[in-house]
């Protein structure tokens, strides 16, 4: 069954929209850094306690599971998720915040599926990025951003790439804070109608944001050149070994990952 | 006699698009001698800064301790620590504490050493107990002070400080002003907070359009209005008659 053109349309511009949303909220005079996922939960859970390393293992088991899985046993990870969220009692409230800016992205890739015809691969193609993001979200909202890249270099992601992603997250929240500024400078007296008229001083306003990381960028390299920079990162830190027990505990994110790959075999 | 703390010799840099930013600066710092850098917005203040520690190419001599930054960098930049206006240009690690070791750890330090300066560091400057912390969740002024943590821990017995009164709360830079105070190395302190280079620094240079145009005690020249006004500067309040 192939859907008429005019639901076609439909569906795409509905796509359209939530990505266009998306971004908008991203560069909203309003977007708070919980939004990004740049602030996380206090609590003392057990999924708080467990070291950054095994969360991180347990994510990727979760997430090549979810990938692989056919669409009946996504149930077991699924599960292992939710159960996940309410033992760490973590605030769904938040989770749901930053589930729902992801998923339109996972929406645009599940509406394919909805048109050739196929309902049950566009549901499972949802349900995969719901538990991924939902796992994703569990190990950000329950883990400081310093562990979760000294879990990263404690299971050998290259250094350089731990030093780039340690940069966007530390600059991210600088970036946004200047688009704020620009943002509010430009609303404040962009007075006139609210119309595509706005588009090219609006184009200014972001061309005037890449400028100014630029030179930051500028700048903060001249800062680490003043204190003895020569190219090489002295390491960042490294995440200690986990216990035997929270190994343990990892195991038990593995067991849909083996059920996938025995399914797979 | 020893050589200068810090020296520059008809120092003169243009900006790639051919603006004069410096026109044949020449001053020097004495060991343990404190000055006052101050001049009107654009005067060249922050550019001088940078070619103290060898970060753009000097026409003219820079010399650190009788040595030229642009031949030994590495050696240069273990004698003089460069404070940013900003602190965000500053601290880019995801800890206060893994910034703080960023230069120690360039100098090639044991780790207990590296660990020892970080500690050190951030009691100096009031912040022991934060290191874990992330920049973003530290108030301007405690990432202000972050950042002198990160140039204190260098070990540098020479200090040039752009704006760090800048954008402080009153109690924030009173005590930034009596860390400063204590410090035993050489200071040049480029502000528009002439309050606090009268306190901090026996004496000032004044820069205008690059040049030098004063150099001398500081109670005598900030006390001058017709020096302050044809420099876009205001004589001090304990200064006023």
């Amino acid at each position: 069954m192939s859907w008429p053109l005019w639901a076609q349309l439909l569906a795409i511009a509905a796509c359209g929209a939530a990505g266009l949303t998306l971004t908008r909220s991203l560069f909203a005079a309003d977007a708070t850094r919980a939004q990004l996922g740049l602030e996380v939960s206090r609590g003392d859970s057990l999924l708080h306690r467990t070291p950054a390393v095994c969360k991180l293992l347990g994510l990727l088991a979760l997430a090549v599971s979810a990938a692989l899985l056919p669409p009946a046993g996504l149930s077991v990870p699924g599960a292992l998720v939710l159960l996940l969220l309410v033992a760490a009692r973590l605030p769904l409230r938040a989770v749901a915040a930053r589930a729902a800016e992801l998923l339109p992205l996972a929406l645009i890739v599940a509406v394919g599926a909805l048109l050739r015809g196929d309902p049950v691969l566009f549901v499972a193609t949802l349900g995969r990025a719901l538990i991924t993001v939902a796992a994703v979200v569990a190990l950000t909202l329950s883990t400081p951003q310093p562990e979760i890249l000294r879990a990263a270099r404690r299971l050998g992601l290259p250094a350089p790439l731990v030093e780039i992603i340690a940069l966007l997250l530390r600059y991210l929240v600088v970036v946004l804070d200047e688009a704020n500024r620009l943002a509010l400078g430009f609303s404040l007296r962009a007075v006139g109608p609210r119309d595509l008229r706005l588009a090219r001083p609006l184009g200014r306003v972001i061309g005037a944001l890449a400028v100014r990381s630029l030179e930051r960028g500028e700048r903060v390299h001249q800062a680490m050149l003043a204190r003895g920079y020569d190219g090489t990162w002295p390491a960042l830190q490294r995440a200690p070994a986990p216990s035997v027990a929270a190994w343990l505990g990892c195991g038990l994110f593995l067991s849909p990952l083996l059920a996938a790959l025995s399914y797979w075999r | 006699m020893s050589d200068p703390a810090l020296a520059f010799r008809q120092l003169s840099y243009a900006y790639p698009d051919g603006t004069a930013a410096l026109r044949s600066v020449s001053f020097a710092l004495a060991p343990g001698e404190r000055v006052g850098l101050v001049g009107p917005n654009g005067a060249g203040k922050s550019t001088l800064l940078l070619h103290a520690v060898g970060l753009l190419p000097a026409r003219g001599a820079v010399l650190v301790g009788g040595l030229d930054p642009d031949r030994v960098p590495r050696e240069v930049r273990q004698q003089v620590g460069l404070l940013f206006q900003n602190p965000d240009d500053q601290l880019f690690l995801p800890t206060v504490a893994e910034d703080v070791a960023f230069g120690p750890l360039n100098l090639g330090l044991s780790a207990a050493d590296v660990e020892q300066r970080v500690a050190t560091a951030l009691a100096q400057v009031g912040l022991t107990g934060l290191g874990a912390k992330l920049p973003q969740h530290l108030s301007l002024g405690q990432r202000r002070r972050a950042a002198l943590a990160t140039v204190l821990a260098m070990g540098c017995q020479t200090l040039v400080l752009d704006e760090p009164t800048a954008n402080l709360d009153p109690g924030g830079r009173r005590q930034l002003l009596a860390l400063l105070t204590q410090l035993p190395g050489a200071l040049l302190l480029a502000t528009h907070d002439l309050e606090a280079v009268l306190q901090l620094c026996p004496r000032v240079v004044v820069l205008r359009a690059g040049e030098v145009v004063a150099d001398g005690e500081t109670a005598a020249l900030l006390a001058d209005p017709e020096l302050m006004q044809r420099c876009e500067l205001e004589v001090p309040w304990p200064l006023r008659r």
